[in-house]
């Protein structure tokens, strides 16, 4: 693979498919008339926090076996989705001038990204050794579920996608930071593995 | 309604509980042995209005820095509590301080206030809504109020008042449908009667009386008088003659006030905001999209490190997308002139982007039932994302100015469609001084 199309590559339909979402939400909320409030962000921050934690489950749990060079390329695809869609995101923040944190917004997004692509690969390698992988179209959305209801359980949000941009907290962003964090380690200790054994 | 603390001697307290007024006193008995006197009075002659401007009279002795507040449940079975809050602070001064306002008392559940200094409450005192009245009051000053008890209907809110319990501000008169002077009491100041007429109020005075009624006898000397939105006339004799002429209909603006200030309420353009056109943001959006996609696609790194570049750019161009100002207001103005004198009616409404606290200059009261606090002379109201909220402002007595003298009779152009059909013959409908002002004919001159 050259370099180009490694870059190429990973930023493939999932990302356009967010963009398209991003964009399609922001005009679909953005007032056509001076009396009507913006509340573009409100929808637009939802579907961006939402698209990018999807589009980072879905690329997490797709090919557990796959080398982990090819693994960790993979991973840019939900990132840099986060990224091309964050001025979109300014755009729609900016017009709507809501009494909330633009830094949480905007940035969130991308642990949030880290973390549900480690949580989604590490479901898929398991169910894989146990020769469970069958069941993963299943039980991924059943974990994502139960992690939902058991954020709301808790009380404070810590990674509901659609209700994270509104809800800035110091143990959302620890737990994503751990969550990530690992799965950034882990990834690289298995490059790292894959390389010398190579 | 009248609260008092105050230190008094023994026999003082035996007087003033066998006085009218005692159960009230005794409702701050705590307080009574408190070194501070405070009065707190609200309504006209004590009788509060809802759904009216009412007179709100504080007076603090030797209490300074004391906070008031004064809290109104202005809920009900549907929507709970809403509570509104009116806040002062006494001047941190010694001797005998007032606060004298003028507030919008909703349909309340009830009313409760405290006076307190360094945590010590000086008074307090509740109203239930048993005592909740929005009938408007027909005051009556007399030595012999109950003489004129039958010139008022069954269901009227008849109330003895003295010279000293008229308000002096026109908001003050919002509560109250007929004044009555019969030339028994002290005559009241000429320019509170005025203020009353002027207010909507329908003024009756002595045309003859003994000293001090001079004044009020001059303004009906050449008949009755139309001043602002109301009307001063003569003391007709008896209860009956009075009856017949309450039963005449009311002369000024009084009967079409409510309707008029509805009509030209909702021919105000709501506020909005100068957002970014939606066709300009999809140009943006879709030409933005399009162009990190492709330069991602298909340019390979040099495309990478400028679709890099194109999402710098955009970011940096956001912030274009946000308007003037996130907090839009607009207010208008109605005037009932007539006499040289007018009643202003003010109405405004705000409209917040943000989720957050909405600050306006006055007293305002909400035109619906919402929480609301009012301190500093500013009302402040706690508004969603993209919220909005309209006020009435209270009214207020003005001189007719030059401009509105001089209009022809007719009506402006641009005037409210709503408001046209309030304007009588002969009458007038002009724009000046950010109102509009709406006059019988000849406005005259200031009595």
């Amino acid at each position: 693979m050259t370099r180009d199309a490694r870059l190429a590559g990973p930023v493939g339909s999932g990302s356009a498919l967010l963009l398209f979402a991003v964009v399609a939400t922001l005009l679909a909320n953005w007032p056509d008339r001076s009396t009507d409030a913006n509340l573009a962000w409100y929808a637009v921050a939802r579907v961006r926090a939402t698209g990018i934690l999807l589009l980072a489950g879905w690329v997490g749990a797709s090919d557990p076996g796959a080398a982990p060079r090819q693994r960790a390329m993979a991973l840019i695809e939900p990132l840099a989705a986060a990224l091309l869609s964050a001025p979109i995101e300014l755009l729609a923040y900016f017009g709507s001038v809501p009494a909330a944190s633009l830094a949480w917004s905007v940035a969130a997004p991308l642990p949030l990204a880290l973390a549900a692509f480690g949580v989604s690969w590490a479901l898929a390698v398991t169910l894989r050794r146990v020769r469970l992988g069958w069941s993963l179209p299943l039980l991924l959305p059943a974990v994502a579920v139960g992690l939902v209801m058991l954020d709301v359980r808790i009380g404070p949000v810590l990674w509901i996608p659609w209700l994270l941009p509104f809800a800035p907290s110091w143990p959302a962003a620890a737990l994503l930071t751990c969550v990530s964090g690992v799965t950034a380690a882990v990834l690289a200790r298995s490059a790292t593995r894959h390389e010398e054994a190579a | 309604m009248t609260i008092s603390a105050r230190t008094v001697s023994a026999q003082a307290v035996f007087v003033r509980t066998v006085a009218a007024c005692a159960v009230v006193v005794l409702a701050s008995g705590s307080t009574l042995a408190q070194p501070a006197r405070t009065e707190l009075r609200l309504g006209v002659a004590g009788a509060a209005v809802a759904g009216a401007w009412n007179p709100l009279q504080v007076v603090v002795r030797d209490a300074p820095g004391a906070t008031v507040e004064l809290r109104i449940d202005a809920g009900g079975l549907e929507r709970g509590e809403v509570p509104q809050l009116f806040r002062a602070i006494v001047a941190p001064a010694g001797g005998v301080q007032r606060i004298d306002v003028d507030l919008p008392l909703a349909s309340w559940r009830r009313i409760s206030w405290r006076i307190e200094q360094d945590g010590r409450v000086l008074a307090s005192g509740a109203l239930g809504a048993r005592e909740r009245d929005d009938r408007p009051l027909d005051l009556v000053l007399s030595d012999r109020p109950s003489e004129w008890r039958d010139a008022f209907d069954d269901s009227a809110r008849v109330i003895a008042a003295t010279a000293a319990d008229l308000p002096a501000r026109a908001a003050g008169w919002d509560g109250v449908r007929t004044l009555l002077i019969d030339g028994t009491l002290a005559a009241p100041e000429v320019a509170k009667v005025v203020t009353a007429a002027t207010a909507g109020v329908r003024a009756f005075v002595p045309a003859t009386g003994p000293a001090g009624y001079a004044g009020l006898a001059l303004l009906v000397a050449d008949g009755p008088l139309l001043v602002g939105a109301g009307s001063v006339e003569a003391t007709p004799e008896g209860a009956a003659a009075l009856a017949s002429r309450i039963a005449a209909g009311p002369s000024g603006w009084t009967e079409v006030l409510p309707a008029a200030l509805d009509a030209a309420t909702l021919e105000l353009q709501p506020p909005g905001w100068n957002h970014l056109p939606v066709a300009w943001v999809a140009l943006a959006t879709v030409g933005y999209a399009a162009a990190v996609w492709l330069l991602l696609r298909s340019a390979g790194a040099a495309g990478a490190a400028s679709a890099v570049l194109v999402m710098a750019a955009a970011a940096i161009a956001a912030p274009y997308a946000a308007p003037d100002e996130p907090q839009a207001e607009r207010r208008d103005a109605l005037v009932f002139a007539a006499g040289g004198l007018g009643l202003k009616l003010s109405w405004s409404e705000v409209a917040r982007l943000p989720h957050g606290e909405a600050r306006l200059d006055g007293l305002l009261a909400p035109s619906d039932a919402r929480e609301v606090t009012w301190s500093d002379g500013r009302t402040s109201v706690l508004l969603e994302a993209g919220g909005r909220a309209a006020f009435a402002g209270a009214p207020q007595l003005l001189s007719v100015p030059a401009a509105v003298h001089e209009a022809p009779p007719g009506v402006a152009a641009g005037a409210p469609q709503a408001l046209l059909a309030l304007v009588p013959a002969g009458g007038s409908l002009v724009r000046a001084n950010d109102a509009w002002w709406l006059s019988p004919g000849q406005v005259g001159t200031t009595p």
